[in-house]
């Protein structure tokens, strides 16, 4: 490797290097897991689809006070920035793909008699009767690539149990295999979102343990 | 001919080495303007543990890029301790990109071994 490579590396090293940091006290782990338990645990419930982002939103207000409140005193608190400019550009394309099917919907002002709209219609359907799978293999692909690039097995593991939980969920004999009474069976495959849930809830509790005993507080201040 | 492409070539390698940014160019505020760079926040402690510096090292080191305006201090109190949280600025970011560009030509216009 040549001193340009070294240079051109220091960025994508450096930012490895945070990612890690991020992730070795597992409360990432702990605090997703619960909230995939509860998005889970909503689907399950029938709740509102318009509802389904709390538990999102309780992961992107609890994981930040967490660290600040028992990581930071430790080994200090960093928030990884803005993924690499490959990732943004792909994400932004999604989007600008998303928002021009909306557009192109809403502009087409013939109503359910427009070929485009119904179109859209079936798209939405089949999107809707495959939700667990599509967000489980969607998922499950970034958490496992996420993984693989920053060399962290578990987020692997869980982006594999992600797509199996995906391709479980299609199973429709499970709400009548269960032994207790689901409200919609057609939604029972949440259950396997609940049980990965679970899983990198306990792997996470068990890492943020062993991170508190090998990090016992500072006492000097900044 | 090649004796004149290579006066020019060690001309244009001293100009880029002159316009380093000498903010930059420490070894110390490089590797911190590093972790700032591929950050949203990061907080004293996680800084002292990586760069290795003592407090007071990383104390002058911070207070210079805040000088410049590459850096932006922000303190809160969790839980009755204090946490001073660093944020790169877009001069900050700017800095460091243009300070890569320099070093990769400055290293392109050395001689390989």
């Amino acid at each position: 490797m040549n001193s340009q490579m070294v240079v051109e590396n220091l960025e994508n090293d450096v930012r490895r290097e945070v990612r890690r940091a991020y992730y070795a006290d597992g409360l990432f782990d702990l605090v997703y897991g619960l909230g995939i338990v509860f998005i889970s645990m909503m689907v399950l419930s029938e709740i509102a689809i318009s509802l389904w982002f709390l538990p999102v939103l309780y992961a992107i207000v609890v994981l930040p006070a967490a660290k600040k409140r028992w990581v930071q005193p430790r080994v200090g608190y960093v928030k990884p920035g803005r993924p690499t400019r490959t990732w943004q550009g792909l994400m932004a394309a999604l989007t600008a793909l998303l928002l021009a099917g909306v557009l192109i919907t809403a502009l087409s002002g013939r109503g359910e008699q427009s070929p485009l709209l119904q179109g859209a219609y079936r798209v939405i359907g089949w999107v809707m009767s495959r939700f667990g799978l599509l967000i489980g293999l969607i998922a499950g692909a970034a958490t496992a690539w996420n993984g693989y690039s920053l060399g962290l097995k578990r987020l692997m593991g869980y982006g594999g149990g992600m797509a199996l939980a995906g391709a479980l969920s299609t199973w429709r004999g499970l709400g009548v295999a269960l032994p207790v009474h689901l409200a919609a069976p057609e939604r029972s495959g949440a259950l396997f979102f609940a049980l990965l849930g679970l899983a990198m809830a306990g792997v996470g509790a068990a890492l943020f343990g062993r991170f508190v005993r090998e990090h016992p507080l500072q006492r000097e201040e900044a | 001919m090649a004796g004149a492409n290579d006066k020019v070539d060690l001309q244009v390698g001293l100009q880029a080495i002159a316009d380093l940014d000498r903010t930059v160019h420490s070894p110390a505020r490089l590797l911190i303007l590093a972790v700032l760079y591929v950050s949203e926040e990061v907080d004293f402690g996680f800084l002292l543990g990586r760069t290795g510096l003592t407090r007071g090292n990383l104390s002058s080191h911070m207070a210079r890029l805040e000088e410049e305006g590459y850096v932006t201090v922000q303190k809160e109190f969790v839980a009755l301790r204090p946490l001073t949280l660093y944020h790169i600025t877009r001069q900050g970011r700017r800095a460091f990109s243009a300070y890569r560009r320099q070093m990769l030509s400055v290293l392109a216009s050395l001689p390989e071994e």
